[in-house]
């Protein structure tokens, strides 16, 4: 059992190694410092979205506006730098704006019943837009040298990006498994009529975990800014909400609440990192790139439902269990009081 | 529309014919629901089925319909013996059943529903013209009054309900079952309904059965009445040949006394020496589904709720945990007034709550059972105010299961435990919350009897050892029975008030209690 529990959750980084080996054969300059370097500092973006998403996932839930909030927040850190703030109120302001924009997902979806893909779906085209009209679609140059450290600055020789994706990741997973709220999270995705009928704060959950959500985006988009030393109006809004479902889905992190792990996620962010900049290193048109993802994310949802389905098949009911799950992602389960 | 009837079915429909069940015996484990029940139905007729909770109706209608093929017996359409394997097979042998749940979609027009499947075409294309002007001509016959382009979502329910009949007799359905199909109608629709259904099997020769479990209703429209009990026939005649007194005896069974002794005297004894305190009053409580409820329990006290389904037990319970909102009257909680807004609310309050579709509300399977038995109280267990205290938590929840004697492998995921176990984990839940008022419903509902008997000794052991007052709610007799101090009967989302004492009552006049409402 044990065996079998550690070869599940090893798999993914035997892929990995599989794929690292391909891509050191396909080119010489794959397996070089500086690759795992520029691959670590990508992957940091990557892993502090797929840490955004996979919480919102965790409770059955998604969020689409992630790539979005990461354009805007990129922009709103810049504009608050050209307008004399100081570069951590900077930082801070903008990771904030993305608790805010994810609070408000978070309120929309509980109060106006609207379901989680719905409300985050409207939510990343404002979010998207706001960046855009503020800056009329041009970037905006960085130059102070504290907000550029964040993302190109070393801490004992370790990367900023790195370090912060190290502690966000542990602070998720003593919020997981060591707080109430970690737990009521699971739970939530496990089965919200239950967690509610023992006492769960549905609301207070779903606000937190869409601000979580919005906190990570928001950090990204800093990340993302000050690593390429300019805030792009789209920095977000090409593959980065794909690579966050991807990377969380392959990580074991259930599509339909619930299932999942902080160090599953991480794995799976890595994994993608890995796929993307082996990509780039072996030069593989980077349009192939979406059409790769898309591949991997299908295969782990499949391997997700089939998981969730042979796992349970001796149970009676388990069916309706997952036909609630299914509709409580794309609509709020329909909460049918029973007959009597 | 009679000869395209007749054409389809093969048979002529203005003669006389049959639909039959013969020797049918449906067993589930040790239980019979049925039980050699040999039956006929004669066109042109309306059957009448009455029976008590589990007397075996429900069954009989599945197997008709095609979703339950019976253990032994068979049935006979027009003196030739067909059966089902599946649903669509009995509609397709022209058996229909309308059930209390409404089926077609909502977002359809009428025409459209009532050809949902077997739509007209012409020239490949939808034959809207005729679709309309025969779902015109039905609409008519069922006297909906509305435009066959209308929105099903803007008819009332009691349409809708009319539109289901209207898609069966579209579907050229010789037979149609009725599964208690009053139940959320008003009078004046019930009335209407009777029409209908007078007019499909006296016009135009169709078998019309009705199963139901208001016994006036039945004789006033039926003119065939069988009563069923304990899955056997009780009784079967004519309506002219069948007096309310003969039908209320055969519907409540006539058993013997037995259940009602099951109270041992030295339990009795205790609990009326010891001092009473009044843990819970509610006061014309009203709700969109419920009215006028009042009821006083006290500290140390099994009430008992009985009623037919639909009767709005499960829906008090709910109610009084928070779930669902109600809008008038008041409670008092131990002394302190108690208005239940969400279970949250009530949890903090000291009200437990056991649901009764465990899979469904009850608990979360993907959780272990340590972790679903500490989800409402997680905050007994923290450490610095935010950290839990994973082996405090685990600890206690460990004394507790073994206490109940939970059996599998508590480690892992709840749902791989049987159904009495989850049961017990449930159970151990809410002993966790140590609260001063469990409600529970149906709590061994789907589970064997020896976990039945644990579930029994625990709720007893419970009230003898602490400050709580229960609430059962339960459609078994000898449940009600065996461990209740006291039993309200709920009838039509309200009752009386009346509380019986449990050692006066038995199963017979448990049933004629929540047959005519009144004491």
């Amino acid at each position: 059992m044990n065996i079998k529990k550690f070869l599940n959750e090893a798999s993914i980084l035997i892929v990995w190694l599989i794929l690292v080996g391909i891509f050191s054969l396909l080119s010489p300059n794959f397996f070089q410092t500086t690759n795992a370097v520029v691959l670590l500092l990508n992957g940091a973006i990557i892993a502090l979205i797929t840490l955004s998403q996979s919480f919102v996932l965790l409770t059955g839930g998604i969020d689409l506006s992630t790539g979005a909030v990461i354009s805007m927040t990129g922009i709103v850190a810049a504009v608050f730098m050209r307008s004399g703030a100081p570069w951590y109120v900077a930082a801070i302001g903008a990771s904030l704006l993305g608790v805010f924009a994810g609070v408000l997902n978070g309120l929309v979806i509980h109060y106006a019943g609207i379901p989680p893909f719905i409300v985050t779906f409207a939510a990343m085209g404002v979010a998207s837009a706001i960046p855009m009209i503020i800056t009329r679609a041009e970037s905006i140059k960085i130059a102070d040298p504290g907000f550029l450290w964040v993302g190109q600055g070393k801490v004992f020789s370790i990367p900023v990006p790195i370090i912060l994706v190290v502690i966000c990741a542990i602070l998720s997973t003593i919020l997981l498994k060591s707080t109430i709220i970690g737990t009521h999270i699971y739970a939530l995705g496990g089965n919200r009529l239950a967690a509610r009928l023992s006492g769960v704060n549905i609301m207070r959950t779903t606000i937190f975990v869409y601000g979580l959500s919005g906190l990570f985006a928001g950090m990204a988009g800093v990340v993302a800014t000050s690593r390429l030393g300019v805030a792009y109006p789209q920095t977000g809004t090409g593959n980065q909400l794909f690579y966050s479902i991807a990377a969380a889905v392959v990580g074991g992190v259930s599509l339909f609440g619930g299932i999942g792990k902080i160090r599953g996620a991480m794995s799976g962010a890595l994994l993608i990192a890995t796929i993307s900049n082996g990509m780039n290193v072996v030069n593989i048109s980077s349009y192939w790139q979406p059409l790769v993802i898309g591949l991997i994310i299908l295969a782990g949802v499949g391997f997700d439902s089939a998981r969730t389905s042979t796992k349970n098949k001796s149970k009676k009911g388990r069916s309706a269990i997952i036909t609630t799950k299914i509709k409580g992602l794309v609509g709020k389960a329909s909460t049918r009081e029973g007959k009597k | 529309m009679k000869k395209d009837v007749s054409r389809e079915v093969g048979f002529e429909m203005t003669r006389e014919w049959t639909l039959s069940a013969e020797h049918l015996s449906q067993e589930f484990g040790s239980t019979k629901a049925l039980d050699d029940v040999t039956l006929i139905f004669k066109s042109g007729e309306i059957h009448g089925i009455v029976g008590h909770n589990g007397a075996g109706k429900s069954t009989l209608l599945q197997i008709f319909s095609g979703a339950l093929s019976p253990t032994s017996g068979g049935i006979n359409l027009d003196s030739s013996p067909i059966s089902f394997i599946e649903p669509y097979q009995a509609y397709a042998a022209g058996i229909a059943c309308v059930y209390q749940e409404l089926s077609l979609p909502i977002n359809l027009t009428i025409w459209q529903s009532l050809f949902l499947g077997h739509e007209l075409r012409k020239n490949g294309l939808l034959d809207k013209k005729e679709m309309r002007r025969i779902s015109t001509a039905i609409c008519k016959d069922i006297e909906v009054d509305a435009d066959s382009d209308t929105i099903l979502s803007n008819l009332s329910v009691s349409q809708r309900q009319l539109l289901e009949i209207g898609a069966a007799i579209n579907r050229k359905a010789k037979v149609i079952l009725f599964d208690e199909p009053t139940t959320a109608l008003e009078p004046t629709q019930i009335s209407l309904l009777f029409s209908i259904m007078r007019k499909l099997a006296h016009e135009q020769n169709l078998i019309v059965v009705l199963v139901d479990h208001r016994l006036d209703e039945v004789l006033s429209v039926c003119d065939h009445v069988t009563a069923l009990a304990d899955g056997k026939i009780r009784l079967s005649g004519k309506k002219n040949e069948i007096s309310i007194g003969s039908l209320t005896d055969a519907v409540i069974g006539n058993r013997e006394r037995s259940a009602g002794e099951i109270i041992t005297p030295d339990q009795t004894l205790k609990r009326e020496q010891r001092k009473k305190s009044l843990l819970l009053e509610v006061k014309h409580l009203g709700s969109e589904r419920l009215h006028d409820i009042s009821l006083v329990l006290e500290e140390g006290e099994i009430l008992g709720i009985y009623g037919l389904n639909g009767s709005g037990r499960s829906r008090f319970l709910r109610t009084l945990y928070g779930d669902l909102s109600f809008t008038n009257g008041e409670i008092t909680l131990a002394g302190s007034n108690y208005s239940p807004s969400s279970p949250h609310y009530a949890l903090s309050k000291g009200v437990a709550y056991l649901s009764e579709e465990r899979k469904k509300d009850g608990f979360i399977p993907l959780l272990t059972p340590t972790e679903n038995m500490t989800l409402p109280i997680l905050h007994l267990y923290r450490r610095l105010r935010i950290f839990l205290n994973h082996n405090l938590k685990n600890s206690s929840a460990l004394t507790i299961l073994k206490k109940l004697n939970v059996r599998g492998d508590i480690s892992g995921l709840i749902m791989r435990l049987s159904g009495g176990n989850q049961q017990k984990v449930l159970f151990a839940r809410s002993i966790m919350q140590k609260p001063i008022l469990l409600l529970l419903d149906e709590p061994t509902k789907g589970i064997d009897i020896g976990a039945k008997i644990e579930i029994y000794d625990l709720i007893k052991s419970l009230v003898k050892s602490e400050n709580i007052g229960v609430i059962l709610v339960s459609s078994e007799e000898e449940e009600i029975l065996s461990i209740t101090d006291t039993v309200m009967i709920f009838r039509n989302g309200t009752s009386s008030g009346i509380k019986n004492k449990t050692s006066e009552l038995d199963i017979a006049n448990l049933r004629l209690l929540a047959l005519q409402g009144k004491n």
